[in-house]
């Protein structure tokens, strides 16, 4: 797919994309340094604004004030009252790092605060906190957990690792910011500030991983580090931090907080086997999945995949951006990573067809997306072949696991034209049929901008033509990504989509609606042809089913 | 989701003390929202402790499909919006005038003030933007959400949020400090 405008990706980085649209820009990522530069300032500039728009606190009265003018609604039959835990949502914030060419994500949700005494005896990693991954929970479960005194203190702020989490696939480990007074910091800190590093290296001081995921449990903050292959028994976690307490110096504390702390991975390792599955399989689409291990760590399941195309498929690929190109779009504005994008869509079923895992849905029987799904990682080869590493919560003791492929998406070339008077479309809106999908073109404007700069020429004119359109798309195809426009004399425009589409129907058909903007079109056309070039398509119709032996 | 149907059906069948648990669980949220809006802080806390009441009396309509949070931002947004509309417009639009122009090169901030220079900033953007802008940040709305807190089409939603940010660039860009959100935030 083409790179992404910054509209687009900050849907994404807020996730607000879902399906096949988060799949073509996620292995897009794979790829494009550029974009996921932009990826990670979305992500900074969403935690800014998080963090801008926090208010204080209202006094602790104004529960009991508000209370005190309600009447009781009217009962019938009056209930005893049961003991309710009052969960605090504190406002999270998700660091992600883009990892070998992959992205991370550690799934979060509410949080209960465990209080300062209870740390001792209770880890946070425990079963039923939502703050972090069920994977963490049921490793903190099953004792996977060490503790122990590590801290560190300078101006007046104590820097507290409290408990950690390793198995060969990730260590994660909860940490406090104390002050002299008892109290707490936020567990903030910024892990892009150049004084402020936490890693891993063997006992060498060979670096193992950087961090890779943040998120805080008020008043703790937990780190997570994913792991590759070969993890010694003994690995140490340090932390040489500059800078605490605070987010783009808001109630930072500034100071020197260096802390090794060693880690044990032998319980971890000898915890952990691998099934080696190595199964293949070329749909007739031309993608070749191999199913390569799955390994069972205590806090994760990890299923390794490698895909590619075959040369047919890739060459079937560049053909239709080869066409794309013949249109008359510039060079520069054909990125060398605007590639056609594939994925595929996957469960794994325990031996009596339950649902254990899945990624890419839809899952059955439900909708979902994804089934206990953790993380998700992804690295190129020379070859232009992926290695998916699919990280879902402990698979258990299923007898027997098969992996079922569901689809496979790919990016194909589309040949759909629609032509319309600009002037005319707000008043008589034109309506085109594409493969059983309906779209409908609504509006069209000149939308003049200009950007400020901080260096000559101060201004930038990026006004542009924005085009509204809306429709019905088919569970067999994709978002309209990649149109090109072309004006009444024949010139030809990139065009950059953004847009949102509501769950599918019952059918699958989903609606949308969606903006194009066509940038460095500054004028209202005579006459304007939208031309989609491509689509991504997904097809339902592979029949691969592996089966993944447990010799159990 | 489970948790807060719980404590609505619990009120309505007579068990007040339950409301509590969503009153506290909301409360700064809805606050933080009221500040976003520009109400000033003794008034954010009046309109705070209207809406719980409004939500209270009109429980049972409430929806439970829908999120409980949505629907009480959505009274809280309304309560904040009639204060608005008793105000005259023209001060409000008049604002964003004056911002163009207090938004010059001489003012420079410190590195350290960059939360609070963001959200100076915030509070200048024009009511539409910044109420999507701060619907969105202060407790995770969706785009969805969004839109159904504030009856807007989901594609207006997008671009008034696509232009609250613009607008924040455009004018952090014409600090001494200069840059964008991204250069001011480190990456």
């Amino acid at each position: 797919m083409k790179c992404m405008e910054y509209e687009q990706m900050s849907r994404h980085a807020e996730s607000e994309t879902v399906g096949r649209e988060k799949m073509a820009i996620d292995t897009h990522l794979l790829d494009c340094t550029i974009c996921r530069r932009l990826y990670e300032q979305c992500i900074a500039e969403r935690e800014a604004l998080q963090d801008a728009v926090q208010a204080p606190e209202l006094p602790a009265s104004f529960t009991a004030d508000v209370m005190a003018q309600l009447e009781p609604y009217p009962d019938v039959v009056k209930r005893p009252q049961k003991e309710t835990q009052v969960r605090t949502k504190r406002k999270l914030k998700k660091w992600m790092y883009a990892a070998v060419g992959g992205f991370l994500a550690l799934s979060v949700a509410a949080s209960v605060s465990p209080s300062f005494a209870s740390y001792l005896t209770k880890s946070i990693f425990n079963r039923g906190n939502e703050m972090i991954d069920e994977g963490l929970q049921m490793a903190g479960e099953r004792g996977f957990v060490q503790q122990g005194d590590y801290h560190v203190s300078d101006n007046g702020i104590t820097l507290r690792v409290l408990d950690i989490v390793a198995d060969p696939t990730r260590i994660a480990l909860s940490y406090m910011l104390e002050k002299e007074s008892g109290d707490h910091l936020a567990p903030d800190f910024e892990p892009r500030l150049d004084g402020n590093k936490v890693y891993i290296t063997d006992t060498n001081g060979k670096k193992l991983a950087d961090i890779s995921n943040w998120t805080r449990n008020d008043p703790y903050g937990i780190i997570g580090f994913q792991l590759e292959k070969n993890i010694p028994e003994k690995v140490i976690v340090h932390f040489e931090l500059s800078r605490v307490g605070g987010f783009a110096g808001i109630g930072a504390k500034e100071g020197k907080w260096n802390l090794q702390i060693p880690v044990d991975m032998k319980k971890g390792i000898e915890a952990t086997h691998s099934v080696a599955v190595n199964q293949q399989h070329t749909t007739k689409q031309g993608v070749t999945i191999n199913v390569r291990k799955l390994l069972f760590a205590p806090s994760k399941s990890q299923l390794e995949i490698m895909t590619s195309l075959s040369e047919s498929a890739r060459e079937q690929m560049r053909k239709s951006i080869e066409q794309e190109r013949r249109l008359g779009l510039k060079t520069e504005e054909v990125g060398p990573q605007d590639e056609s994008s594939y994925g595929i869509s996957y469960r794994l079923i325990d031996e009596g067809g339950r649902v254990v895992a899945g990624k890419s849905g839809p899952v059955h029987p439900s909708r979902e997306q994804e089934k206990n799904n953790i993380d998700s990682t992804g690295s190129h080869d020379i070859l232009g072949r992926i290695t998916w590493k699919d990280s879902f919560i402990p698979l258990g003791e299923a007898k027997r696991l098969f992996f079922v492929l569901d689809s496979v998406d790919m990016e194909e070339a589309a040949d759909f034209t629609l032509e319309f008077v600009p002037d005319d479309i707000k008043a008589k809106p034109i309506t085109a049929q594409y493969q059983g999908n309906t779209i409908t073109v609504k509006g069209f404007t000149i939308n003049t901008e200009w950007d400020m700069k901080k260096a000559p020429p101060f201004f930038d004119d990026n006004t542009h033509a924005i085009v509204e359109m809306e429709g019905v798309q088919t569970n067999e195809t994709g978002t309209f990504f990649n149109w090109v426009a072309i004006d009444e004399n024949g010139k030809a425009y990139k065009v950059m989509m953004s847009g949102s589409e509501d769950d599918p129907d019952a059918s699958g058909n989903r609606k949308f609606t969606s903006t194009l903007r066509i940038y460095g079109m500054k004028h209202k056309p005579e006459r304007l042809t939208l031309k989609l070039t491509r689509v991504m398509k997904r097809h339902t119709d592979v029949n691969w089913k592996a089966d993944i032996p447990l010799n159990r | 989701m489970e948790e807060e149907r719980e404590w609505v059906a619990r009120v309505l069948h007579g068990d007040k003390e339950a409301y509590a648990h969503l009153v506290n669980k909301y409360k700064n949220k809805v606050y933080a929202l009221l500040l976003g809006m520009g109400v000033a802080p003794q008034d954010a806390q009046d309109i705070t402790q209207e809406s719980f009441i409004k939500a209270y009396r009109h429980l049972a309509t409430y929806n439970q499909d829908k999120k409980f949070s949505s629907w009480l931002y959505k009274i809280a947004a309304n309560s904040c919006l009639d204060a608005w509309r008793k105000q005259r417009r023209e001060i409000l639009d008049e604002r964003e005038e004056e911002y163009i122009e207090t938004a010059s090169p001489e003012h420079a901030y410190l590195h350290k003030e960059q939360a609070q220079e963001l959200r100076k900033h915030i509070d200048h953007l024009p009511e539409k933007y910044r109420l999507v802008l701060v619907l969105r940040y202060i407790d995770d709305l969706s785009y969805k959400e969004i839109a159904e807190v504030l009856d807007l089409p989901l594609p207006t939603v997008q671009t008034h949020l696509h232009r609250a940010k613009k607008k924040l660039r455009d004018a952090l860009c014409d600090t001494d400090a200069g840059g964008n959100l991204h250069e001011m935030y480190g990456v």
